[in-house]
This record gives structure tokens, sequence and C-alpha cells, in this order.
């Protein structure tokens, strides 16, 4: 490193962002100021073309040897500059970046003046960094030509099937004992209203039939290791007591089964065996044993029933799988809110108040009611029917769990019910009681103009009470109707309460496994909301549908098909280039004292015994160059690549000259 | 004018009528949290046991202020609430609609346009301590469940009631009788 260093500093305008704030022009003959520096000019938008050949051009005319741009943040554009740098024919690594927009103009908008100081100061200690940055080389490692998909609603069982059309081999780990998740559980679809079963179960055919797609249900990811392109992942198939291969789905052992049991796949409505598949469409139509209900009365292993094709075993253990993949995509969709919490609407004290996807099982054909839309009180048909949306979602009180995000699908699912019911049940009303009508994607408003058609009832308030008639069981509706500027009290056979969509409870596993994080609102975050919705902040694992927020069946389905093609790219390029900011130990140095092991949140570093001595090791490829390592090591030994501790000093000097 | 004579005089017209953005400033101020955040659903109204019986309308008067109808200081139903919190307790925006109610009665007493049946509960409360002072079917029933006839308030203990004419003088609202009381008469 005893080059002279020759540094250029590239002062971007970011439109007003930057330039609105602070003098750029006096922050570029200030960066000529400064030591190393042998060049200094601004841009109005030095991401753009014209503004990365700037770059480009200015390290051969001015013979740069380092580059500093003052700009956004790292995590927008460091990667641009880098390439820009490269180009210029400097190692990428020689470049930092300097952010003036997010950390400066963009927070210190009221004060110019210290704006414009702050500014300076950043710049200053970059040009200080980019001194002392040594050229680093990228790592490729190859990457296993498989994906695991996580959860098998639509948008796993999407995503798994744009997998294994592209050729790639995926195994889809489902917790349930079918495949299918809410989607199944759905009657028709808004706004065309072609039913779920029709669209969704050739889907879970084709996962069945696809010679790629390895199908576990009744299966959870119980360990995750390893990086992109080499995850080692143990799945736990769950026991079902049924040998799969033996099972031809003929059903006798549910016949002769005494046990009841709620369907938890009706949500209750409705009962199941022991011995039971949870609805009949069930893929793959195998038959699962409740240990935790079975009186192990053998009655399902007789002559009668399973008899020669003996297919039941009840000490079957369970069983442990590893897998490798490549890549891994998480669907693991959602739970609802559970509205009961919500004491003034009377879920389950009052017979007559069910939720929405209640409602999808007593409409649906293959539902507890055969398609006879019912109230649970006497059986009789609902005459009207009072809709309560926003059922936990817009709604700021963290006490009763609900949620202040909009779920995106029960306006859209309310109007259909109230189609539904006009439809099913001549002379019913619905009434729905809304604070705004969210239909926003293709053909909803359509959808809605159609259900007002129809004879909907539209009502602008929000429920604050629901009370029960104790004879009648009929329910009593108090709102607003702000439009009129008056309290109403409706009487109805029927409320549904159109509650929220909340994460689903078994994400919360996977993400320590998989080292995710979510957003404040508790969906999993995503590596950027816009441009990058599919992926997330740990490289090789995407997200599709749900598990990263609310979204109805059409925008699922694109996320999911997303995800799987950002899945598919390491797979098909064949390895994966690794950022080579990692720490590495100095082994003269290294007392192997193991306290790396210990504070990696990463499992990146290991203790290796080298010639009877054991020597800490860091993993390049599960290194995230977090630095955590290295501030832990008593001797001293884990330099950090990038951020070593002579350019973290320089920096700190640069700022302290300016004081 | 004469089509401005027949407009009915509700009929509110964005950018020529005079709203004060100041008002719902000063209703925070007071202790109207959140009251900025009203989107309007009724949650209020409907939940509200007055609002059932009178023209109290919770989320007009939250519309108002937000918008600085100052008129709302004029509306004799804001005097209505019960202050029995559970608009506040179901409002989906956690804003305490209650203590913006109670806000915007302290600044229409501020304005001298606090209802005279209300200065004459101050009377009450100047003379007795009680909004609603003790009486006899009160104290029987009071005797028949065990209780002593008075409960242990001014009514227990007058000498306290000069201390609560200090409360009513130091607010400001003993000044402000006065003068109402002089600008009835």
């Amino acid at each position: 490193m005893d080059e002279e260093k020759r540094i250029g500093v590239f002062i971007c305008h970011c439109g007003t962002n930057i330039a609105g704030v602070i003098d750029v022009k006096e922050l570029a003959e200030y960066a000529k100021t400064l030591p190393n520096v042998a060049h200094a000019e601004d841009y109005t938008y030095m991401c753009s073309t014209p503004g990365q050949a700037m770059i480009r051009d200015s390290i051969k005319e001015n013979n740069l040897n380092g580059t500093v741009v003052a700009a956004c943040s790292p995590r927008l554009h460091e990667p641009t500059f880098r390439k820009a740098t490269e180009e210029g024919g400097v190692n990428s690594f020689l470049f930092s970046m300097a952010n003036i927009r997010e950390q400066d103009t963009w927070v210190h908008m009221e004060e110019p003046e210290k704006a414009m100081q702050k500014a300076k100061d950043v710049v200053r200690m970059e040009v200080a960094r980019a001194s002392m940055l040594e050229p680093l080389t990228p790592k490729t490692v190859p990457v296993e030509k498989a994906a695991l998909v996580i959860g098998a609603g639509i948008a796993g069982i999407q995503a798994s099937l744009e997998l294994g059309d592209a050729g790639i081999k995926t195994y889809l780990v489902e917790k349930e004992p079918s495949i299918g998740g809410n989607m199944s559980r759905l009657d028709k679809t808004f706004p065309t209203l072609d039913c779920s079963q029709c669209i969704l179960t050739p889907k879970m055919v084709d996962v069945e039939r696809n010679p790629n797609i390895e199908l576990m249900t009744y299966s959870e990811v119980e360990d995750v290791s390893g990086y992109i392109g080499n995850f080692d992942v143990t799945i736990r198939q769950k026991s079902r007591y049924v040998y799969e291969d033996k099972c031809n789905g003929c059903g006798k052992c549910q016949e002769v089964c005494p046990v009841s049991r709620p369907n938890e796949f009706e949500l209750g409505l409705m009962p199941r065996k022991a011995a039971y598949v949870p609805f009949p469409q069930a893929v793959p139509l195998k038959f699962t044993i409740d240990m935790d209900s079975c009186i192990k009365c053998d009655l399902c292993k007789g002559e009668e029933a399973c008899g020669d094709l003996e297919a039941i075993d009840f000490d079957k253990p369970d069983e442990l799988v590893t897998v490798k993949v490549g890549s891994i995509i998480v669907a693991t969709g959602f739970d609802m809110y559970d509205v009961e919490r919500k004491e003034e609407w009377g879920y389950k004290v009052f017979d007559n108040v069910v939720t929405g996807i209640e409602m999808e099982r007593l409409i649906s054909a293959s539902g507890p009611t055969g398609g006879n839309i019912v109230r649970p009180s006497d059986g009789q048909k609902p005459k009207s029917v009072g809709f309560v949306l926003c059922a936990g979602s817009r709604d700021q009180d963290e006490e009763d769990g609900a949620k202040p995000y909009c779920s995106r699908v029960c306006c859209m699912y309310s109007l259909k019910h109230a189609h539904q019911l006009i439809e099913k049940i001549p002379g019913c009303v619905p009434y729905l009681f809304y604070m705004d009508i969210r239909s926003f994607g293709k053909a909803y408003e359509e959808f809605y103009y159609r259900i007002q058609n129809e004879g909907g009832k539209f009502i602008r308030g929000r429920v604050a009470r629901i009370t029960e008639d104790p004879v009648t069981k009929n329910l009593t509706v108090t709102a607003e109707d702000t439009l009129l500027g008056t309290p109403v009290e409706m009487e109805v056979d029927l409320v549904v309460l159109a509650n929220a969509v909340v994460p689903a409870e078994s994400t919360q596993k996977l993400k320590t496994l998989l080292t995710l994080s979510n957003s404040p609102d508790g969906w999993l975050l995503e590596a950027h909301p816009k441009l990058n919705p599919m992926s997330t902040t740990t490289d090789g694992v995407f997200l599709a549908g749900m598990c990263q927020g609310p979204r109805d069946i059409p925008d699922v389905v694109a996320h999911a098909a997303a995800a799987a093609a950002a899945a598919s790219i390491p797979i098909h390029r064949g390895s994966v280039t690794l950022e080579p900011i990692y720490a590495i130990v100095d082994q003269e140095h290294c007392g192997g004292c193991a306290t790396c092991i210990g504070v990696c949140p990463y499992g990146a570093t290991e203790l290796n015994e080298v010639d009877g001595k054991l020597l800490a090791n860091v993993n390049e490829a599960k290194c995230k160059g977090c630095g955590t390592c290295g501030s832990a090591c008593p001797s001293g030994a884990i330099k950090m690549q990038h951020f070593t501790n002579e350019q973290i000093m320089s920096e700190i000097e640069a700022f302290a000259q300016g004081w | 004018m004469a089509s401005e004579g027949m407009r009915d005089p509700k009929h509110y017209q964005l950018g020529k009528t005079q709203f004060d953005p100041d008002l719902i400033k000063e209703v925070i101020a007071l202790g109207g949290k959140n009251a900025q955040m009203c989107y309007q659903c009724g949650t209020c109204t409907a939940s509200c046991p007055m609002g059932q019986r009178s023209g109290l309308r919770v989320r007009t008067v939250m519309r108002k202020a937000n918008l600085g109808m100052r008129d709302v200081l004029d509306d004799p139903d804001l005097w209505l609430c019960t202050t029995c919190y559970t608009c506040s307790d179901r409002c989906p925006r956690r804003i305490m609609a209650t203590d913006a109610i109670i806000a915007l009665r302290n600044i229409a007493t501020r304005e001298k346009k606090v209802p005279m049946s209300m200065i004459k509960i101050m009377g009450a409360i100047s003379k007795t301590g009680h909004g609603v002072p003790n009486n006899e079917a009160n104290m029987k029933n009071r005797v028949k469940v065990g209780l002593p006839e008075n409960p242990p308030t001014t009514h227990t203990y007058p000498e306290y009631i000069k201390d609560i004419n200090k409360i009513l003088e130091v607010t400001g609202l003993l000044k402000i009788r006065e003068e109402m009381e002089a600008e009835s008469q």
C-alpha cells in the first residue's frame, strides 16, 4: 500500500433531496482540500448513466485509485457505485460511500448550516477510510440444485410448481396432513366467483404428480444450517401412524373409528374421527391417526377395516430427514385474529355471531351444512345478516391484540358473502357496516357495484356493540350511520365478523432458524418493500404470500411466482458470489478460547484442532461481517475485512480533526 | 345579498368559512389525546349512552373540532356527556374522546359559552360543595341501607366548602359566573 493515494470524491445532488438543503458546490470544493483527494465534482443524479460514466471516466482521466460517493444510503446504491468503480479499473472495495441524504439532509433539512457541517464531516471521514481500504476479491461457492418451500397453501403450491417446472428439485414441507392451506377452506373467490376448490385442487394434484416436487406433509422444519447455495435442512416427518405407501385412502379406518373430535379444518363446526383426512379432497389422500385422541381400540386394524393392507402401526415413530438445498422459500401464510377478544361483538358468547372464515364453511358445498347457509342457533336460514368490517383491522387497540393495518381481503370477501346470501336465500338482505370499502383490485370496484345493484345495503359506521335476544337468539347491531349522523340499532338473524388476518404463530420458530426479522406489524420483513418484496436479509431465503403481509389470492400467486423466480436464480447460475466482508482469524494469535463461538449470531465461527492445537475458524459463507467476534476476541486475533481496526480508527481520527 | 340570506346557516363553505386550525391543537393540549387521529367511524356515537337519548353525537363533535368549526363550542349537547368513557374505551384509534369533550367544555367556559344551567350547577357547588346536593329522599335511602344520612363530603364537613370556593376562584370560574349572571340580567 505504498502507492500514492489518489481519491476521487463525487457529490450527488439527488435532485433537490441533497442540493435543496446544502451547497453541493461548496462541499465539492471542501473535498478538494482533504488529504489524498485528487479530484472532486458534483452531479444531479450520480446513480444515473451519465453519473456513473462520470465516475468511470474520472478514474481514468485523473488516475484515481480510490473513490468516495457522497449520496444516499449504501443500502440503496453501494452496488451501483461499486460497479462504476470497477468499470473504471479500480477494485470495487476501494470505494466508500458517504451517506449525506438519509443521515443528513433528510433529517436536518430544518438546519441547513448544521447539515452542511455534518456533510463535510462525513465526507472527510469517508475519504480517510477510503485511503485505508484494501482491495478484496469476492468468493464464489457452488449451489445445490434443489429448493425447499415451507408451507403448502396456495403460495407454497404456486412457488413449488414454478420451481418444479423450471427443473429444480423441490421439497415442499407442510405441517398439516394435507396441502391446500386456508384457500382450501374457501367456497368461491372474489371477484370472478370461481370456486376455490375448482381452481385449487387441480394445482394440488399437479404438485403430487410433478416429478421434481417431493411432498412432505405432516412435517415441520426442525433445523436449518448453512448458507445460500448450501443449506442443510432437518425436517421432522411426524408419524401419521399410517404407512403412506400402504394406505390406499379407502377410508375404512375412519368408518369404524369410534372417536369423535372437532375437525380443525372445519374450524370445529363439524366432527372428525381419530383416524381422519382433514377434508375429502386432501392431497395426499392418506389417513392420519390423531394419537392424542386415539383410544387404541384396534378397530381400524381389524378385518372389516384396514385388515390385510396393514397400513396402520401405532408404534410408527417420527422420522428426521435431512435435505440439502440451494435456496429456501417461506410460505407460511396467516392466522385469523382472535376476535373473541373484542367483547363488545360477542363472538363465542352469542350463537349467531360467526367469523368470515366460518361463513366460508357454512356456504361451502363441502362444508358442514352442505352449502345450506343456516344460523348456528336453530338451523334456520337467516333473512337478514349484519357484516362487521374491519373486525380487528385498522385498530390501534394493542391490548385487544387488534392490528393497525388493513387486512386487504375482508371488504371483498364480505361483498362476496353478501352476493352469495342474496343468491342462495330469496329475500335475504345483507347489511355491511363499513368505514371504507376498499375494492382496489382488478374488477373489484365493479364487483362492489354489482353487489349494491343486487340489493346489498351499506351502512357507513363501525359497529360499537352487538346484543342478543335470549329467546329468539336474534342480534341487535348498534352503530352510527355516520352519513345520516344518527345512531342505528338493527335486528338481524346472523352477524359475520370480517376478522383481521394476523401473522401465523407457526412462523415464529422459523424466524429464529432462518435469522429473519419482522416489520413492526409482525409480518416477515422483506429486503425492500417496493423493489424486492420477495427477498429477505438472509441470502438465499425468500418470502411468498401472506407471511410477508396481507394480500389476496391474485397477489399471493404473483408474489409466489416472483419468489420462485428469485430463488431459482442462484440455482440456475450454479454458483453464488459471496461478499468478501467476513472475519478472518490470525491463527498465530488465536488462543483457542472459543469466546468467538458463543457470540456469533450466525453460527459462522467454529473451533478446529490443527496440529494438536485448538484454533478458531470463520466460515466465510456463513459470516455476515457483523464484527461481533472481532470485538469479543481477547487476543485481537480476528480481523474484520473491509472494517479493520485501522480503517475504523482512521474515520474516527478524521472526525475528530473537524472539531 | 339575497342569495346569501337564503343560504342554510349550516351550509359551510370550505375556504370561505373561517375554520380555526388551532382549535384541535388546543383540545389536544387540554388533554384530548390523539384527537387529531379521528377517522370518523362512529363507534363513539354508537357506544354513547347519552347519544341514544339525546342529540349528543361524539363523532360530530370530533369532526367539528378537527376542522376547527368553533360553533361546536355553542352546542348545548356538548354538556350532556356523562364522562362514562365508553367511547374512549372502544375507539379503534385510541382517541380519548371524553377528554376531548372536557377540553372543549373548558374552552367554551372561558369564552362564556357555557349554558346558564351549568352556571346554576356551579352555584350549587359553591354553596354546598355538590353539583347535585343530597336531598331527603336520598337521605332516607342511605339510612335504609345502613349508611349515615350524608356522605363523608362537604355535607359532613361543611368547613371545607370555603376551600372548594377557593378552587372556583383560582380557576377563574367564579369570575366567569359573576360576569355571565350580570350579563344575563
